[in-house]
C-alpha cells in the first residue's frame, strides 16, 4: 500500500459514517425451521412476497420461492454454514436485483453483481435493475432489421443473425459451441473501435471455473474484455446462483438495451441452468414432470429469452416501456437491442430431448453443430442443412444477401450429389460443376478459431465461390488462395471493399475484383 | 423439522374439546406446565424422541409424571398422542396450543431482550408505548437477558422486531465499513 496521510483516512471514515444509519426500524422476521441443501424453510414471514429478497442474521441473502400454508421455502444465495434452526430471517421488502453500470465492462461478476475477479469494487454510477423483469410489450418492439455480425462466414452468409434476435447454438459437447460465441464477441471489436460498440455479456452457468478463466483470458488477449461483462456461476456455486445467473445477465443486457444501445448476451449454457433449476425445485418438493424437470421449466426459458428484443426507435414511446425500473427511467432511449445466443448441449445428438425441443421452439432459429463434421475437419462444424434463422434474412446487408442468396441451396445440392458420387462411375458435366463448386465452398466456409472475418471480406470471397470463379484452384490450396486474395484485395482495391461494407455491389468493382482474382489463380496449380 | 401443520391440528382438536367441556383454563395451565417441562428437561424430550422405549412404557412414564398434576382431559390427550405415535411432536403441540389460546383470548406476547435486567419503570415505559401503538386486549411480557447484545434492547411481537441493540448497530457499521471501494482507490 502506498503512503496514506492520516487525514485522508479520517476523511474516508467520516464519509462512510455519514451514510451510516444507526436508527432501529420495525422489521418483519421469521424463524428458520430447517436448513439444508441450499434451501431453508421459514416459519413466520407472513407478509413476504414471492420472489422477495430476505436476509439472514449472518448477512446471507435468500429469495422466497415457495409460499406455503405453514412455511416459506427460500433458496439461499450463499453458504449455509452458520445458519441453524431457530435463527431469525428478516424481510427486506425488495425483490432480487443487481446493480448495473458502465463500470461492469471488463469485469467478472457473480449473479449478485459482486465482482469476483479481485480487481476491487465496481467503479462509476450503478443502477438497480431487477433480476426478474417482464419482457417489453408488443408496442415497444420493432422487427429485427440490423445485422449482428458474428464474423463467421458460414453464419453471416447462410444463417444471419439480426440485432434483437434469439439464435440457439445447439450441439454435443466438444463441437465448438463456446468457440462460436467467443468469436462473435471478438468480432464486435471492430464496432467498438468504430465508436459504435455492441456490448457483450457472457453468462457462464454451471461451467468449470477453469473454462471461465480461459474464456476471460482469450477475450483479454484479443482485446475484447473492454466491452464485455462476464457473469460467472461455476459448477461449485450453489444451484440458485447457477439458475439465476442468466437472469442477472439479462438484467445487465437490459441496462444497455433500454439506454438505446445494442447488446449481445450469450447464455452458456441453458441445459445446465435447467439442471440447476430442477435441483432446486426438487428440493423445494415441487412436483417433477418429464425428465424430472418441474412443470414451469418451459416458462423459465421462455421468459428469459423473451427479454431479448429490438426496442422501437421512437424515444417518446420507449420511455413508456412496461416495467421500467425507476433507477434508469431518466436514461431511457429508443433503438436499443438485446440479441441472445443461448446454448444447449445435447447428448449424442439427441435434439428431441425435453430441454432442446423447448428452447428450439422458443428461439428464432438454431445453429446445429455436429461432432462428425467437427471430426472430419469442417470447423466451425455447422450443419447447414438443418440450421436456420427465421428472421435474420431481413437483417443481412444488401451485398451479402445478393452474394450469398444461392449458397445455402448450392450446398444442399452438393451434399446430395456428394453422397451419390461416392458410388463412383462417370459423372455428367453438370454434376461435376456442382461437386467442384461445393467442395470449394466448403473450404471457403472453414475458418480458424479467434479469426473473425469482416463483412467485406466475406462478401468478396463468397462471391468468388458462388460464381464458380475459383474452379481452377485445387481444393487443398483454397485456404492459401483465400488468404492471398483477401490480402491483395485490401491492398489494391480498398475502395471496392468499402463499397461492399456499405452494402453495395458496384458492377465495375466486381469486375476489377474478378480480374484481380484471375491474376492470382495461376499461381495455385 | 418441526411439523407445524400436524401440531396445529392436534392443538385445535384439544382446544375445541376443552372449550366444549368448559375446561379451557385448566387445560391451558396443563399445556403451559408440559411446555415448561419440555423446555427445562432435555431428558424428557429425549425420552419422547427415543424409538427404543416401547409405547406402553412411554405411556406409563407420562402417566406417572403428569397424573397428579394435570386434568383428566389432558391425561387422555397424552395417551392418545402416544398411541398415535405422535409423542415426538408433543413440544410443538403445546406451543401450538398456547398460541391458539392466546389468539382466542386476544393476548399478545411482547419479548424484551436486554443485556442486563432492567428496572421496572423502564419496562413500564416500553410496555406503555407498545400498548399505545398496537392496542392489544392483553399484553403479556416476556423478559430475556442476553449479555451478547452489549446494550440497548430488542422488542419482538409476533412476526415483528425492533432491533435497537448495540450488537446490531455494530454489525451494521461493520458491513458499512467493509463495503467500500476507498481502499482500492488508495492502493
Amino acid at each position: 500500500m502506498v503512503d496514506i496521510k492520516p487525514d485522508e483516512i479520517s476523511a474516508i471514515l467520516r464519509q462512510q459514517l455519514t451514510n451510516f444509519n444507526a436508527a432501529a426500524e420495525l422489521e418483519e422476521v421469521g424463524t428458520v425451521l430447517q436448513v439444508g441443501d441450499g434451501i431453508a424453510r421459514i416459519y413466520g414471514l407472513n407478509n413476504v412476497g414471492s420472489g422477495e429478497l430476505v436476509e439472514f442474521e449472518n448477512g446471507v441473502k435468500a429469495i422466497a420461492l415457495n409460499l406455503e400454508e405453514d412455511n416459506v421455502g427460500v433458496v439461499l444465495m450463499g453458504e449455509t454454514g452458520e445458519l441453524q434452526e431457530g435463527s431469525k430471517v428478516r424481510r427486506t421488502g425488495q425483490i432480487a436485483s443487481i446493480n448495473v453500470g458502465e463500470g461492469m465492462l471488463g469485469r467478472v461478476v457473480n449473479m449478485l453483481g459482486e465482482p469476483i475477479d479481485g480487481k476491487g469494487p465496481l467503479s462509476g454510477k450503478l443502477y438497480e435493475m431487477p433480476i426478474e423483469r417482464k419482457a417489453p410489450g408488443v408496442i415497444f418492439r420493432e422487427p429485427v432489421r440490423e445485422p449482428l455480425q458474428t464474423g463467421i462466414k458460414a453464419i453471416d452468409a447462410m444463417i444471419p443473425i439480426g440485432r434483437g434476435q434469439r439464435e440457439l447454438i445447439i450441439g454435443d459437447r466438444q463441437t465448438g459451441k463456446t468457440a462460436i460465441a467467443i468469436d462473435t464477441i471478438i468480432n464486435q471489436k471492430e464496432f467498438f473501435k468504430a465508436g459504435k460498440p455492441v456490448y457483450c455479456i457472457y453468462v457462464a452457468t454451471g461451467q468449470k471455473a477453469s473454462t471461465i478463466a480461459s474464456v476471460m483470458k482469450t477475450l483479454q488477449d484479443n482485446g475484447a474484455m473492454e466491452y464485455t461483462v462476464i457473469v460467472a456461476a461455476s459448477a461449485s456455486d450453489p444451484a440458485p446462483l447457477q439458475f439465476y445467473a442468466p437472469f442477472a445477465g439479462a438484467a445487465i443486457g437490459e441496462y444497455f438495451r433500454d439506454t438505446g444501445r445494442p447488446a449481445l448476451i450469450i447464455y452458456d449454457d441453458l441445459s445446465k441452468q435447467a439442471v440447476a433449476y430442477r435441483e432446486v425445485c426438487l428440493l423445494l418438493r415441487r412436483p417433477p414432470g418429464r425428465e424430472a424437470y418441474p412443470g414451469d421449466v418451459f416458462y423459465l426459458h421462455s421468459r428469459l429469452l423473451e427479454r431479448a428484443a429490438k426496442i422501437i426507435g421512437d424515444d417518446a414511446v420507449a420511455k413508456n416501456m412496461n416495467d421500467l425500473p425507476e433507477s434508469i427511467r431518466h436514461l431511457v432511449k429508443g433503438g436499443g437491442s438485446l440479441t441472445a445466443l443461448p446454448m444447449i448441449e445435447t447428448q449424442a445428438g439427441d435434439v428431441s430431448a425435453y430441454i432442446p425441443t423447448n428452447v428450439i421452439s422458443i428461439t428464432d432459429g438454431q445453429i446445429f453443430l455436429e461432432s462428425n463434421l467437427f471430426n472430419s475437419g469442417i470447423r466451425p462444424a455447422i450443419n447447414v442443412g438443418i440450421s436456420v434463422s427465421r428472421v435474420g434474412g431481413n437483417a443481412q446487408i444488401k451485398s451479402m444477401k445478393k452474394v450469398a442468396g444461392t449458397l445455402k441451396l448450392d450446398q444442399a445440392l452438393y451434399r446430395e450429389m456428394e453422397a451419390f458420387s461416392k458410388f463412383g462411375g462417370d459423372l455428367d458435366a453438370a454434376t461435376k460443376v456442382v461437386l467442384d463448386k461445393g467442395a470449394r465452398n466448403v473450404e471457403i466456409l472453414k475458418q480458424a478459431q479467434y479469426s473473425p472475418y469482416s463483412v467485406d471480406k466475406q462478401v468478396a470471397i463468397i462471391y468468388l465461390g458462388t460464381q464458380g470463379l475459383v474452379r481452377n484452384v485445387p481444393v487443398r490450396r483454397m485456404k492459401e488462395f483465400e488468404e492471398h486474395f483477401l490480402m491483395e484485395m485490401e491492398n489494391k482495391l480498398p475502395e471496392v471493399m468499402a463499397e461492399f461494407k456499405k452494402g453495395n455491389l458496384p458492377e465495375d468493382g466486381l469486375k476489377r475484383m474478378v480480374d484481380l482474382a484471375n491474376s492470382i489463380i495461376p499461381q495455385y496449380k | 423439522m418441526p411439523n407445524v401443520r400436524l401440531a396445529a391440528r392436534y392443538a385445535k382438536s384439544l382446544f375445541d374439546l376443552a372449550v366444549e367441556k368448559g375446561e379451557l383454563e385448566k387445560v391451558y395451565d396443563d399445556m403451559k406446565l408440559i411446555h415448561a417441562v419440555c423446555k427445562v428437561s432435555k431428558d424428557f424430550v429425549t425420552l419422547l424422541h427415543s424409538p427404543i422405549i416401547p409405547v406402553d412404557k412411554k405411556e406409563k412414564i407420562l402417566g406417572a409424571i403428569f397424573k397428579e398434576r394435570v386434568s383428566p382431559l389432558t391425561g387422555q390427550f397424552t395417551r392418545l398422542l402416544v398411541r398415535k405415535g405422535r409423542e415426538i411432536n408433543f413440544p410443538e403441540i403445546t406451543t401450538a396450543f398456547i398460541e391458539h389460546y392466546k389468539e382466542y383470548k386476544g393476548i399478545q406476547t411482547l419479548t424484551i431482550t436486554t443485556a442486563f435486567p432492567v428496572s421496572a419503570d423502564v419496562k413500564e415505559g416500553i410496555i406503555n408505548k407498545v400498548q399505545a401503538k398496537i392496542k392489544a386486549k392483553e399484553l403479556e411480557v416476556e423478559e430475556k437477558v442476553n449479555p451478547d447484545i452489549i446494550g440497548g434492547f430488542r422488542l419482538e411481537l409476533k412476526d415483528y422486531l425492533i432491533d435497537a441493540t448495540i450488537q446490531s448497530i455494530l454489525n451494521k457499521a461493520k458491513a458499512e465499513l467493509q463495503n467500500n471501494d476507498f481502499v482500492f482507490r488508495l492502493r
